[in-house]
């Protein structure tokens, strides 16, 4: 079986600014890196970040891809020779093999300094969340405004915000860590019903007003994790809540008759 | 019974399709109809049309506010789906009361004339709970899909 993180290329294309245009070298290519041993979230080859910002977003980073399994990886190069970042950073993901092998669940955001150019690429496991549409979206109201600024950092910072408020709720992981496991599913379970009383509260008093957020929060993430392997308490119903069609866990619901 | 065939003809699905830019006039949520001609078996209506709610990409909202019409010739049955978004903010029995407003009409064999009222209340819940916004964008397409 090939589980190999297949990246979508080349629907979304933004250049942040025209001005300088580079010249493409003729027989200039762009030479993806070798995966390091350890891979990082921040990759910062064209030296934007300082150390104290590389660690920050690392941690930051790190800390989502462990609570979510979803993994971002930022990199930032002096320039692409040339090359196309939509298609550069599709390979870079393929090459470094970003996201877990079964979800395909990768982010990738390029970042090619001298271009001037920034690309996000997710794998299909990310695709029904992060669109195209969303992707350009984030990239023109959180990167550019701060890019043109040349605050590096904070578009990082507040672009990968933007992306974990996409994701929201929509994967949980499934990478067990080493340590802690055992207590991790107990304390998913006990999570899972003081969610369900809550949420059951929460929709008797309603009354068909607008729901708080906090308790879509807590549906979005009580549902999200019907699917979990480990904490798999709550069967699953036809028709109800919790994992229909094999992922489609989207929280909705409705009606049917015949006539 | 045999099935009326097509289920819509050209100027009813026209008059869908203008129903539903019409119910998305004044929200950010998206309605879409689907028609399925061969349903799989073994599994409920609802879980068939929860099924194609995913295969469309309907939870690619913004504010997960999507409204499917799922009709199921083969199995005669209507299936209305709402997204976490909007499933939440309406009364429990909304879907239904839309489920009962299209079967009336369904039972008349008037199919465009029901469906086309479901699109309206789907749209006047929509517009109460999710109103137009400036940056509203038409995130799904209007156009009826068919299996």
């Amino acid at each position: 079986m090939n589980y190999r993180i297949k990246f979508q290329s080349l629907n979304y294309l933004w250049y942040v600014l025209l001005l300088l245009h580079s010249v493409p070298e003729l027989w200039a290519q762009f030479n993806i890196p070798q995966a390091p041993a350890k891979i990082y979230p921040v990759n910062d080859y064209a030296q934007v970040l300082s150390l104290e910002q590389r660690g920050a977003l690392n941690e930051k980073l790190i800390t989502y891809g462990n609570s979510t399994s979803t993994e971002i990886v930022l990199i930032s190069v002096q320039n692409l020779n040339g090359e196309d970042p939509n298609l550069v950073a599709a390979n870079w993901g393929e090459k470094w093999k970003i996201g877990q092998e079964k979800q395909d669940n990768g982010i990738l955001i390029l970042l090619s300094v001298e271009d001037r150019k920034i690309s996000i690429q997710n794998g299909r496991g990310i695709e029904p969340y992060l669109t195209d549409a969303l992707s350009r979206r984030i990239i023109e109201n959180e990167f550019i405004p701060l890019l043109k600024q040349g605050n590096y950092y904070g578009a990082f910072d507040k672009g990968t915000d933007a992306i974990f408020q996409v994701l929201k709720g929509t994967y949980k992981n499934t990478k067990p860590s080493k340590e802690g496991s055992e207590w991790g599913g107990l304390l998913f379970f006990v999570l899972l019903l003081l969610l369900f009383l809550l949420l059951f509260r929460g929709s008797n008093g309603g009354g068909g007003g607008k729901s708080s957020i906090a308790s879509d929060l807590l549906t979005s993430i009580l549902l999200s994790g019907m699917g979990r392997k480990d904490g798999g308490s709550f069967g699953r119903s036809d028709g109800g809540f919790g994992g229909f069609g094999g992922g489609g866990n989207f929280g909705g619901g409705g009606a049917s008759g015949r006539w | 019974m045999k099935q009326k065939f097509p289920f819509l003809d050209s100027s009813e699905e026209e008059k869908i399709v203008h129903a539903i830019k019409e119910a998305e006039r004044n929200t950010s949520g998206q309605i879409r109809v689907h028609i399925q001609e061969y349903s799989k078996k073994g599994i409920s209506d609802l879980k068939a049309a929860k099924r194609v709610f995913v295969k469309l990409n309907m939870t690619n909202t913004n504010l997960r506010n999507g409204v499917l019409f799922h009709v199921a010739t083969d199995r005669k049955s209507i299936s209305i789906i709402g997204d976490k978004g909007i499933y939440r903010s309406v009364p429990k029995d909304f879907w239904e009361d839309v489920k009962e407003t299209i079967l009336s009409h369904f039972k008349k064999e008037a199919y465009a004339e029901g469906l086309g009222r479901g699109i309206y209340m789907a749209g006047q819940a929509l517009k109460e709970y999710f109103p137009y916004q400036e940056d509203t964008i038409n995130e799904l397409p209007d156009q009826i899909s068919k299996s």
